[in-house]
This record gives C-alpha cells, sequence and structure tokens, in this order.
C-alpha cells in the first residue's frame, strides 16, 4: 500500500512474560500480519495480539528499553 | 546466469565476441602481475586510471577545466607557512587510506565537520583538522594529536571503532585534554557512546547552536546532553569547503579538491549539497525521524546561490544533491523547477533521490524535473521487489509502485536517447536477505532488477541498525549476528536467514524460475550488482 493511500503507525504488542514486540502497520491487524511474516510460530504465540500500543514513529526511542 | 560482479551499467553483453588470442595472452600478463607483485599493479592501475580520467575529462568538459584541475597538485603559498597549532582538533573519521587511493570510491566529504568547523571559525575559533583518511597508519594521527585541549569527533555508527582509537591515543598525550563527541551515532545509540570512557562530552542531537560554546567552554557542559539545532536550513552558513581534508597523491587531481569526484552519476568535479533535511517517511530499515528533528528546507535561491559561488571558484562539473528524500514537497520543487534552468550558471545534471509511490503521485512534476531541470541519476531505494517484502520493510510502495517508476524512467531515458541525448537512469537501492522474505520473493526483487533498462544498483544484505524500527526489534530478539558492529558490508548479519540460497540465486542456480514470464529482452538482460555489500 503507497503511502498516498494509507497512514502507517508503529504498534507495540505486548509479549507474555513482559515487554513488547514491535510492528508497524495501517491498522494493528496489518502490524500482526506483518509480524507473522518474520517470526516463527511460537515467537508468536508469545506474543499477544488484543493487548498493543499505538505511537508515533517520534516516540520510537521511548520505547527502545521495553523491545524483547 | 545473468548477474554479474563487476561495476558496470546494467546492459545486455549477449553480442560480445570471444577473446582473441592475444587479449586472452594480455589478460594472462595482467592477472601475473596483479598476483605477484599486488603494489606494482596497483601503481600501473591508478596511473592508468588516471590518464583514462583525463581524456575522458577532455572530452567532457576541455581543455580549461583539465588545465584548472592541475592546480591541486600545487601547494599554494598559505600551506607551505608553518602554522601555529591550534589547541582544537577535529579528526576526520573512516577508514585509512581513502583519500589517497586513486582507485578509491568513497571520497564524499562529511558535511557535518564541514558545517560545525564552518560556525566555529566564523566565531573566531580556528581548529586544525587531521584525516584517517589521508594516512594509512595511527602514528601520523598520533603526532597531530600531541599538544592539544580539545578532540572534536563527528561520530557515525560505522565508525565507532575508529574514534574509540583516536579518542584513547588523545587521552594519552593530553591526559588533561577533553573528547568532545556528536553525530548520529551518539543518537541512535547513546548507551554504546557512554560506555566509550574516553569521550568526555556527548552531544545528542544537532549541535550548530551549541558548538561554540562547548569548545569555549567544555566544563560547562554536563557529560551527556542535547544539542540544539537550527530550526532551518536557511539558518545555516555556506560550508567553507577548503575545511575538508585535502586528498594527497593521484587522488588530488581526481578530487578536484575542495570539491568532490562523485561516483560518476555526472562529470567532475562535483558540487555536493543538502536541499532537505530528514526523510518523513518510515521505512522500518531507517526511521530517520524518530530520531533526527524535521527542519525547514533551505530556499531554492539560497542552493543555487551556494552552487553559482562554487562555480565561479572552482568550476562545478555535477552536482550531488544529499537530501535522504529530494522529491518531496510539490511547492518547492516547482520552485526549483522554474528557477534552476534560469538561474544557475549552467543546468549541470545532478543526483537525488525519490520513491516510487511519490513518482506515481507526480508523474507529470517528476518528468519535468528529469527533462528540463536535468535531473539524470535518479536514486530510488526499490529494495525488494514482492508486497510482502515491501511491507516487512514498511516501505508503503506496491510492486505496482515500482513498476511504475521503472517503465516510465525508461520510457523517458528512450525518448532522450532518440533525442541524442544522455538518458536518464536509476540509482537503485537493493536489499536482500530480508528477515522473513522467501525464495520467490527474493525472485521477485531480480526480476524488478531486470525490468530496469538504465540501472546502477547498490545491494545489501539487511542488517539490524540502532535506530531503525526493525533494527531495534531485531537486537532485542537476539537475531544480530554481530552485535555492536555497524560496519556495512560485513555479509552474514541476521539469524534466520538462509544466506546460502542467496550465494546460490546470485551465482545462477535459479536463473530459471527468475526468468519465468520475462519477454526475452528484459530475460537477457544483464544484473549488475558491481562491488557491493552482499559479495564481501
Amino acid at each position: 500500500m503507497s503511502s498516498f493511500v494509507d497512514k502507517h503507525f508503529i504498534f507495540l504488542f505486548d509479549v507474555k512474560g513482559g515487554g513488547k514486540r514491535l510492528s508497524y502497520g495501517k491498522d494493528s491487524d496489518d502490524a500482526w500480519e506483518v509480524l507473522g511474516f518474520r517470526l516463527s510460530e511460537e515467537e508468536l504465540d508469545q506474543t499477544i495480539k488484543d493487548k498493543y500500543t499505538r505511537i508515533k514513529q517520534a516516540e520510537l526511542r521511548k520505547y527502545v528499553d521495553d523491545l524483547r | 546466469m545473468s548477474v554479474n560482479k563487476k561495476s558496470t551499467p546494467n546492459q545486455d553483453h549477449s553480442d560480445q565476441l570471444p577473446p582473441t588470442a592475444l587479449q586472452r595472452q594480455w589478460r594472462a600478463l595482467r592477472k601475473s602481475v596483479a598476483t605477484k607483485n599486488p603494489h606494482l599493479w596497483s601503481i600501473l592501475r591508478a596511473n592508468r586510471h588516471f590518464l583514462h580520467e583525463i581524456r575522458q575529462d577532455l572530452s567532457n568538459q576541455g581543455i580549461g577545466q583539465v588545465l584548472g584541475s592541475f592546480g591541486n597538485f600545487v601547494p599554494n603559498a598559505a600551506e607551505l607557512l608553518p602554522k601555529k597549532r591550534s589547541p582544537y582538533i577535529w579528526v576526520d573519521l573512516g577508514e585509512f587510506g581513502e583519500l589517497t587511493s586513486f582507485d578509491s570510491e568513497a571520497c564524499f566529504q562529511d558535511h557535518g565537520v564541514g558545517l560545525l568547523r564552518t560556525i566555529m571559525h566564523k566565531e573566531g575559533l580556528i581548529s586544525d583538522l587531521v584525516s584517517l583518511r589521508t594516512t594509512n597508519s595511527w602514528d601520523t594521527i598520533r603526532k597531530q594529536l600531541k599538544n592539544r585541549k580539545i578532540l572534536i569527533l563527528n561520530v557515525r555508527s560505522y565508525h565507532v571503532e575508529p574514534a574509540r582509537e583516536a579518542a584513547r591515543i588523545f587521552k594519552e598525550l593530553n591526559p588533561d585534554g577533553v573528547v568532545v563527541t556528536g553525530g548520529m551515532h551518539a543518537t541512535v545509540s547513546p548507551t554504546e557512546m557512554q560506555e566509550i570512557k574516553e569521550f568526555d562530552k556527548i552531544c545528542i542531537g544537532p549541535g550548530e547552536n551549541v558548538i561554540v560554546d562547548l569548545v569555549s567552554n567544555p566544563d560547562s557542559f554536563p557529560r551527556v546532553f542535547p544539542g540544539k539545532g537550527a530550526a532551518s536550513m536557511a539558518d545555516w552558513p555556506w560550508i567553507d569547503r577548503t575545511l575538508w581534508p585535502k586528498p594527497v597523491g593521484l587522488l588530488k587531481y581526481k578530487m578536484n579538491w575542495p570539491l568532490e569526484p562523485g561516483l560518476r552519476w555526472g562529470p567532475r568535479p562535483v558540487a555536493t549539497v543538502l536541499t532537505s533535511r530528514v526523510c518523513p517517511w518510515q521505512c522500518s530499515f531507517c526511521n530517520e525521524m524518530s530520531y533526527i528533528k524535521n527542519m525547514g528546507r533551505r530556499p531554492v535561491d539560497d542552493v543555487i546561490d551556494e552552487l553559482n559561488d562554487l562555480d565561479d571558484k572552482w568550476g562545478v562539473g555535477s552536482v550531488v544533491i544529499h537530501d535522504s528524500m529530494f522529491f518531496q514537497k510539490p511547492n518547492w520543487l516547482k520552485e526549483w523547477l522554474e528557477k534552476y534552468p534560469k538561474r544557475a550558471n549552467k543546468t549541470w545534471p545532478y543526483w537525488a533521490a525519490a520513491r516510487s509511490d511519490t513518482v506515481r503521485e507526480w508523474p507529470e512534476l517528476f518528468e519535468r524535473l528529469v527533462r528540463e531541470t536535468n535531473w539524470n541519476s535518479v536514486s530510488i531505494g526499490f529494495e525488494a521487489g514482492s508486497d510482502r517484502a515491501l511491507r516487512i520493510l514498511n516501505k508503503q510502495v506496491t510492486e505496482e509502485d515500482n513498476a511504475f517508476t521503472i517503465d516510465l524512467v525508461n520510457r523517458i531515458g528512450d525518448d532522450m536517447e532518440r533525442e541524442g541525448l544522455k538518458p536518464v537512469s536509476f540509482w537503485s537501492n537493493i536489499m536482500l536477505g530480508i528477515p522473513g522474505e522467501r525464495p520467490e520473493d527474493a525472485f521477485k526483487t531480480i526480476r524488478m532488477i531486470k525490468r530496469m533498462k538504465r540501472a546502477r544498483l547498490s545491494a545489501a544484505y539487511y542488517a539490524a541498525y540502532p535506530g531503525a524500527a526493525l533494527g531495534h526489534q531485531i537486537i532485542a530478539e537476539g537475531k544480530n549476528l554481530k552485535p555492536g558492529e555497524h560496519q556495512r558490508g560485513d555479509g552474514q548479519r541476521i539469524k534466520g536467514v538462509d544466506y546460502d540460497f542467496y550465494d546460490d540465486l546470485l551465482n545462477g542456480k535459479y536463473d530459471q524460475q527468475v526468468n519465468e514470464g520475462l519477454d526475452l529482452e528484459t530475460r537477457s538482460r544483464v544484473v549488475d550488482f558491481g562491488e557491493t555489500a552482499v559479495y564481501s
């Protein structure tokens, strides 16, 4: 999807046991699908699809230490 | 297969004849000299390329320009006089010898160093500079670092190691001296910077509005502090390019210092300029806007005035617009379209960057810029040829956007060729080994490259860098195979990526799959990765 069609955001999905896992897309479903392109089933199972925070690119540095 | 490792433009070699006996003997002799006496070989090569380039410059620019360039061999009077040693010294970071070898490609100057030194000098803080790139050993650097008060380093991620060594030597020679650092690595990875004990001051963010106070009174700053940038690029002074390191040897000719040699995107000497700062898009391997604040673009007139000034002083051959994203903000581009051909001393050909979706959004403006302003080298980060891989990279472009842009540039290039003009071509960034990329995605990338009639490729395996969204996430997952190493071109980087597959792909094992559905002309087109990171 072109940048002229949809605005994209960064999504931080909660990880079981603590921390966040980052992905991006026009909405959380889109970001979840992109995450699935890259992670193994086991890794995806550790990530909680319905618990996420949506952030802007400019805020990214605030969350780096939370990533797992 | 049609993947070529040599650095030549994308072209069809299918009509080449087999070598004659004399050509075979000549190649054997060259190979023998290169193997048995590499030093002699490098001298012969440099001299041959030197003469070849003089011939090219004579035909492109005429005798006046070539004679002018020879002035670089003669030191001016000021250079011969003994100089008073400044308490402030910059170390220009990079690879040893980059500004000594005539065949070196990595010859671009550092705009950050140039800008900050210019600001210091305007305020009367005269500094010296020693460059790693004009020497081949730390001994030479060591001599220059003695008896100084302040060492200043602009640290990029891929220069962390030489920065650390320069700081270590400086502190050994000047125990009371202060090491002042800043630059992109300080901004994207402040923790790594703080772990280097020799770095006394670390400026996070832009330094142009802080450098004078910092150098004048370093004790008034904490160890780590936020930088202060200008609100607009219009507030920046023009860089005094004579403050850049001067190359040595035959390279002086090629560099046309204080202008630059470029990468043969256009005739030398090359004037590199910035018209804008920060790409606002969100590609997950970059995310520049998460660590650099947006700032006002330079006025069109100011850019043209500076180019004319450089031309008056040194004679510009072509221009490189080093913006992360030139083709944005249509109103600015329309003003550039109107004024550059009229006001510039000459409509110099230039290299500048676009995105395939912006080209598709504003195709008429793009075509007019290519034709009327001599935008002859269009840099596009295509990166990947499949929607799936493009989504992993958060490129926010589609396969269709890429195809549209390639077909448009092919068509304009064909027209220009018919009109007897030098056709527009791509400088095309390509990424392989993207985490989560499947073989069929990589096949699509090679197919996309074959669609380009005229392109030079800059290809690399994906690498996880701090600062980028995907880079941070991959590092957090423990999948970065070379943590803390930020050198480009280090080959295999990411756990889980099947690099053997890519070796096979580049060696032609999957030609049949790649060529599926392509017409004969596209299929036979050579894919030329040059000497890029995928082979290192």
